[in-house]
């Protein structure tokens, strides 16, 4: 290497600079919760807007129910893929596990394959999308961990039902905010979306009973739609008339396609 | 798990008669933190390299204010001189161990998760990469080589199971 010429030295020079001024792309903790990058804000927001504002096809409402994106990728490309040829979709729910380990790169991986859905997507936290700063980023990104919206009659509402992480202190589920969510003269439907059914270890135990109870007691709550389990389930665990509907991982490469009609469901198996 | 980390890395070298020579290095981003400084020894004439750094994100850079410790390994096998003062290590390959530190990072899992709940840690992680070298010996002062790094691909930074 003795002689190199100037052109070389420049090269050299060159590509350095490159390197150390040419990309902005630094990465300074996988466990950062904001970067160069920016992750889309307030998403579960944008999104109601979004389906709120668009024009109503008929009065069933048609919705993609899933679980469990962390980490499996490639499914969820294809998953995306197939949605996208569903006609009449109105939106997605996708039941928390957004992500594995709660970090911001999972979000931005997450997030990247969500953001080419043609229909509106909304999403409830999961136990692993609190771990490390995972929280923080899920409320930044989707906005906040409990929010509700009412569509043709039927009031959804998202909430965090992951009583382990804040350990089993007897805040989450917050009763208080679903007994507002659920008080109400207008005669709308209620379905719950929750990533932790309360029949789960991993629910708190001394909420469970009045948790249950608050659905029980509305003549007009019609299901809790829950992911964790990996796994379908449609059952009525409580001898009531609320049905616990939980759907698969994203892995298992199928979801559930719902269509909800004054308080019906009626649930079907796409694969893909 | 593949994280684009890309950093690059300052060199400050005061060899001495004999082998092996102390390192101080300064770092920009790579995973550790958005600066970080550390003490290296090297051996088999400068071929390995083994250090400890420590890393820091301010809250302004990273959203919270994260630090972290890290067990480094190198190895460059070849270096060219390219002219007097200046030699070149194309490739320089290592691993690290990085126990990050921060408020909702911990080495064990709270008591509410009984063993084995989550199958990682939630702060320790391993890491590898591949990086060049350009090393200039300066001709006087207290440090003897100035050696800039640039790491060549993403880093590889994944969890560490329990």
């Amino acid at each position: 290497m003795k002689g190199i010429g100037k052109l070389w030295w420049l090269l050299l020079l060159l590509a350095e600079l490159f390197f150390v001024y040419g990309c902005e792309k630094f990465e300074f903790s996988p466990y950062q919760t904001k970067g160069a990058e920016p992750l889309p804000q307030q998403i579960n927001a944008r999104q109601i807007d979004r389906l709120i504002n668009a024009p109503h096809q008929d009065d069933t409402i048609t919705v993609i129910f899933i679980g469990d994106s962390q980490r499996f990728y490639d499914e969820l490309d294809d998953l995306v893929h197939k949605a996208n040829q569903l006609p009449s979709v109105d939106f997605l729910i996708l039941a928390g596990d957004i992500t594995d380990f709660g970090l911001r790169k999972e979000y931005a991986w997450i997030l990247e394959r969500l953001e080419r859905l043609r229909m509106p997507y909304m999403a409830a936290i999961g136990n692993h999308d609190l771990v490390a700063n995972g929280s923080e980023i899920f409320e930044s990104t989707f906005g906040p961990k409990n929010f509700s919206f009412v569509y043709h009659q039927h009031k959804f509402i998202f909430h965090d039902t992951n009583g382990r992480e804040y350990g089993f202190n007897e805040s989450v589920p917050s009763i208080p905010w679903l007994r507002t969510q659920m008080i109400t003269e207008e005669p709308y439907w209620y379905i719950g979306v929750a990533h932790m059914p309360p029949h789960h270890e991993d629910f708190d135990r001394n909420l469970e009973h009045e948790y249950v109870g608050l659905w029980s007691s509305n003549p007009r709550s019609v299901a809790i739609l829950s992911g964790h389990n990996h796994d379908t389930g449609d059952a009525y665990h409580y001898n009531d008339h609320v049905r616990y509907i939980t759907s698969n991982a994203v892995e298992k490469r199928s979801f559930l396609l719902l269509k909800i009609h004054k308080g019906q469901i009626a649930k079907q198996l796409i694969e893909y | 798990m593949l994280i684009g980390c890309l950093g690059n890395e300052k060199i400050l070298a005061k060899p001495k008669n004999r082998l092996p020579i102390s390192l101080v290095q300064m770092q920009f981003a790579g995973s550790i933190g958005m600066v970080s400084l550390g003490y290296f020894k090297t051996g088999l004439r400068e071929r390995i390299k083994v250090g400890v750094m420590g890393g820091y994100t301010p809250e302004e850079f990273g959203g919270k204010r994260l630090g972290s410790i890290t067990l480094k390994f190198g190895y460059t096998p070849i270096r060219f001189l390219i002219k007097n003062r200046l030699e070149w290590k194309p490739i320089a390959a290592g691993i690290f161990l990085t126990q990050h530190l921060g408020e909702n990072l911990h080495l064990r899992w709270p008591k509410q998760y009984k063993r084995g709940y989550y199958y990682w840690t939630n702060s320790l992680r391993q890491h590898a990469f591949v990086a060049t070298h350009i090393n200039y010996l300066l001709k006087k002062g207290l440090f003897k080589r100035l050696d800039f790094i640039q790491n060549l691909t993403p880093m590889i930074c994944m969890y560490t199971a329990i």
